[in-house]
């Protein structure tokens, strides 16, 4: 597996002669015959971590069984920063979108996005020294997140009102740094990410869950709406044959709640709800 | 060309974001004052001193120039907010961004000046001390005025492209243009935030580059 590292500058400013260009044929951008591009931020363990052979984790392997499952050749993994993927994914260097992705209404206006696949919600990592029992610990400190998630959407809007302050930082490593050096009170991120990165280190625990009925979906370009369904099949039989709940229990160390859209198939394409959601009820062809 | 409108140019994308982007803008400007300040203040004052010829002294300042000239600009940013933090000094966003760009700005500065120090004559040295001028008297009133011309061009150069790496602060959480508008981006999903950023570097940068231009002019044609 193949994997490099682009900037979101770098995949921002392509775009634009991308588009100047002018889009090429819709199959085009995902030949049959060759790897199958994705981008994710490496950073976000377990879900994608560098390894010594390349990256590694659930989303590592999710990846792998849809192109496996797709009959695509061999995949290929770029490195992008968070505040860049969307740059890329816009600009074509990637198919779709590898990273624990939430599912928004504002992000679903531009992108077309699959069923939801994994719950989450707010994760509060803080020294193992502090303690945080709700959002009202927050007022007067300083929150770390990783610039241009949904973490930094949730913070923006609500620093006012819980009255804090909000640092940004380039990646989720920097942002938990920021609590190790005391220079933040927590470091916000998706539930799943802190609960991981308090198992591997002593300093730190998670503070304060918040699950709010949030859901990780992969993105893709407007005019991918075929492949779009064609990949959403496949995560639909993944969730049939147990293939994701033998997956995080593999990286995440525990199943799935019961019930979670990890193991649900929502009838039709897209997430419900949201823009881009088909009401077309189909039966995913397994193969 | 509907998709470049939509993607770059996008006018209800812009209108959320622009405060935060203009927020952005005031700390960039900020910090690249700051920086223009410290960096040649501590430059020249470094040249002035490495002037004495004291070697001890002398030593440790070409340390620090070497040592600032030769490490990334980014590396020396987040050594100074990640690292410095361990030895007990907790800096700002800020305060760690303008030190570390200002800090590299020195090194190239005093290095400039003391090679524009360097390049007068010998000539102009012996003959002020034979007007009885003493050594700060030559080196203040004869030597560093000319020096001081001849570093300028030079000088406005570097200086511009170091203060372009105030962008880099958005590594350490610093709300400048980029990190603001990234953050936008990422958010919107939407890449028209870096275009209006990318027009307010402009708007900062170019009139630097003019009025830098002006200066290498006016002064060249000094008496």
């Amino acid at each position: 597996m193949a994997y490099r590292r682009a900037s979101g500058l770098v995949g921002a400013a392509i775009g634009l002669a991308a588009a100047l260009a002018g889009a090429a044929a819709q199959d085009a951008d995902h030949p049959p015959d060759k790897p199958m591009v994705v981008g994710s931020d490496f950073g976000v363990a377990p879900w994608m971590v560098r390894g010594a052979g390349g990256p590694e984790g659930f989303g590592v392997e999710l990846m792998n069984e849809i192109a496996r499952r797709l009959k695509r050749p061999s995949i290929e993994i770029v490195d992008l920063n968070f505040s860049g993927l969307f740059a890329a994914l816009f600009a074509k260097r990637i198919e779709f979108t590898a990273n624990p992705l939430n599912i928004t209404a504002e992000r679903a206006e531009r992108m077309l996005y699959t069923e939801p696949f994994f719950a989450t919600g707010n994760g509060f990592i803080v020294r193992t020294a502090d303690s945080m029992s709700g959002f009202e610990d927050l007022k007067g400190k300083a929150l770390a997140v990783n610039r241009g998630t949904i973490s930094d959407t949730w913070a923006t809007a609500n620093a006012e009102k819980y009255g804090f302050e909000v640092q940004r930082y380039d990646n989720f490593p920097d942002s938990v740094q920021a609590v190790l050096t005391r220079r933040a009170f927590t470091a916000l991120n998706e539930i799943p990410t802190t609960v991981y990165a308090a198992s591997q280190n002593k300093a730190i625990k998670v503070g304060f869950k918040d699950y709010n009925g949030r859901n990780f979906g992969i993105a893709f370009r407007p005019e991918s709406h075929d492949y779009r369904n064609q990949v959403e099949e496949a995560i639909e039989c993944m969730k049939l044959d147990g293939t994701l709940a033998r997956l995080h229990v593999k990286w995440y160390g525990a199943p799935a709640d019961a019930g979670s859209s990890l193991t649900v198939v929502y009838p039709g394409y897209g997430p419900p709800g949201f823009k881009g959601f088909e009401d077309l009820p189909h039966t995913p062809r397994c193969g | 060309m509907d998709r470049i409108a939509d993607n770059y140019f996008n006018l209800s994308i812009l209108a959320r974001y622009y405060p935060a982007i203009l927020d952005g803008f005031r700390v960039t400007c900020l910090v690249a004052a700051l920086v223009i300040v410290v960096g040649l203040a501590l430059g020249l004052l470094l040249a002035v001193v490495r002037a004495f010829g004291l070697r001890a002294i002398n030593a440790a300042i070409t340390g620090w120039i070497d040592f600032f000239r030769t490490l990334p600009q980014l590396v020396v940013i987040v050594i100074i907010y990640f690292a410095l933090p361990y030895a007990g000094v907790t800096l700002s966003p800020f305060i760690a961004t303008v030190l570390a760009l200002g800090a590299v700005l020195s090194a190239f500065a005093a290095e400039i000046f003391t090679a524009a120090i360097r390049s007068i004559p010998r000539s102009q040295w012996d003959s002020a001390r034979a007007l009885g001028l003493g050594f700060l008297a030559t080196l203040f009133l004869v030597i560093l005025p000319q020096a001081i011309r001849i570093a300028i061009p030079l000088l406005t150069n570097r200086t511009i492209a170091i203060i372009k790496g105030t962008a880099l602060g958005s590594a350490v959480s610093l709300p400048e243009i980029l990190g603001s508008a990234q953050s936008a981006m990422a958010i919107a999903a939407n890449p028209s935030p870096l275009t209006l950023a990318a027009a307010l570097y402009l708007l900062l940068f170019l009139p630097l580059v003019i009025a830098s231009r002006f200066i290498e002019r006016r002064f060249a044609h000094a008496p």
